[in-house]
């Protein structure tokens, strides 16, 4: 049996505790240049690890934090909705250690613009995040070194 | 010239990370791209553009990030009417367009300009003011912008 599958629509996808994510899988095809964006960026932060994933517009940063890949989405209500309802707790950067699993998100006038994972800790220079920059690739970064460099960075966990 | 000649680099360096449409407006708010196409170019034909540009197919990044730099462009002469009267259009191909839209239309002033004339000869005079009224008020110029 063959499913069809829509170009654009959503997903089934809930918080711990039920509440819907208003998200959007996009499957069409990428707008040409965004390989030439994906060719600056490998110029532009040459010391980030970018990772071999064609461009797609069928997840961004947060659903690659938060929704394993599957799904885009882009309002910042969804994501406090999930940081409050998956007993995500905050953690200080500077009196508590970040660890590999952690998660970052960068905030800016009420926005979180961009998400990502901490996938390791590097002695001296701080977490190493993946994370997937729009309609671009997925690439391994120290929070700095991206295009949200001018956001406020807070760190996350689930304990439970 | 038109506005498909302006150099649109860095908007569509920015529409191709933007995971959301508040960073995509946030950026775009100080894009070069909009300070020309303000300066170059009057409402009428930045709007007649705009209506162009959402009915069109993008077969690029550029023709993609060109709605919202016109937009964003349109937005900055503080008419509400006019960018409310934007939502009335279809956006195919442009997804954020409305949201963008309505974001600009709830933190908008419209450009006016309102006269204050602050009371004078308090202190001293103020016995008298009731019947001591200024002759010449001075004016204060406040500019909604926001």
């Amino acid at each position: 049996m063959s499913v069809v599958l829509a170009l654009r629509e959503p997903l089934a996808l809930q918080t711990r505790r039920k509440s819907n994510i208003l998200n959007e899988i996009n499957r069409s095809p990428c707008d040409a240049g965004v390989a030439l964006q994906i060719h600056q960026h490998r110029l532009d932060y040459p010391n980030a690890i970018h990772r071999p994933v064609n461009p797609t517009a069928a997840y961004n940063c947060h659903g690659l934090t938060f929704a394993s890949r599957r799904t885009w989405i882009h309002s910042a209500d969804e994501i406090k909705k999930i940081l409050a309802e998956d007993d995500y707790i905050k953690i200080d950067y500077f009196t508590e250690n970040i660890l590999a699993g952690d998660i970052i998100v960068y905030l800016k006038d009420g926005d979180i613009e961009h998400s990502g994972i901490v996938v390791e800790m590097v002695k001296g220079r701080g977490p190493r995040i993946l994370s997937k920059w729009g309609k671009c690739h997925e690439v391994i970064h120290f929070p700095m070194e991206c295009p949200w460099k001018d956001a406020v960075r807070e760190y996350y966990r689930i304990t439970t | 010239m038109t506005t498909t000649k302006i150099n649109y680099d860095s908007a569509v360096a920015t529409f191709a990370v933007a995971n959301t449409p508040m960073f995509l407006l946030r950026k775009l708010r100080s894009d070069s791209a909009v300070e020309r196409l303000t300066q170059l170019f009057s409402t009428d034909k930045l709007f007649s553009d705009l209506v162009a540009s959402l009915r069109k197919k993008p077969e690029n990044l550029t023709d993609a990030v060109e709605p919202y730099a016109l937009l964003v462009a349109l937005s900055r002469n503080g008419n509400l009417a006019l960018l409310k009267e934007l939502l009335k259009y279809p956006a195919p191909f442009s997804e954020w367009f409305s949201e963008i839209a309505n974001i600009l239309i709830q933190t908008s002033m419209p450009l006016t300009t309102t006269v204050f004339t602050p009371p004078q000869y308090l202190g001293a005079e103020r016995n008298n003011f009731a019947t001591n009224s200024p002759t010449k008020s001075q004016s204060v110029s406040a500019k909604l912008d926001h």
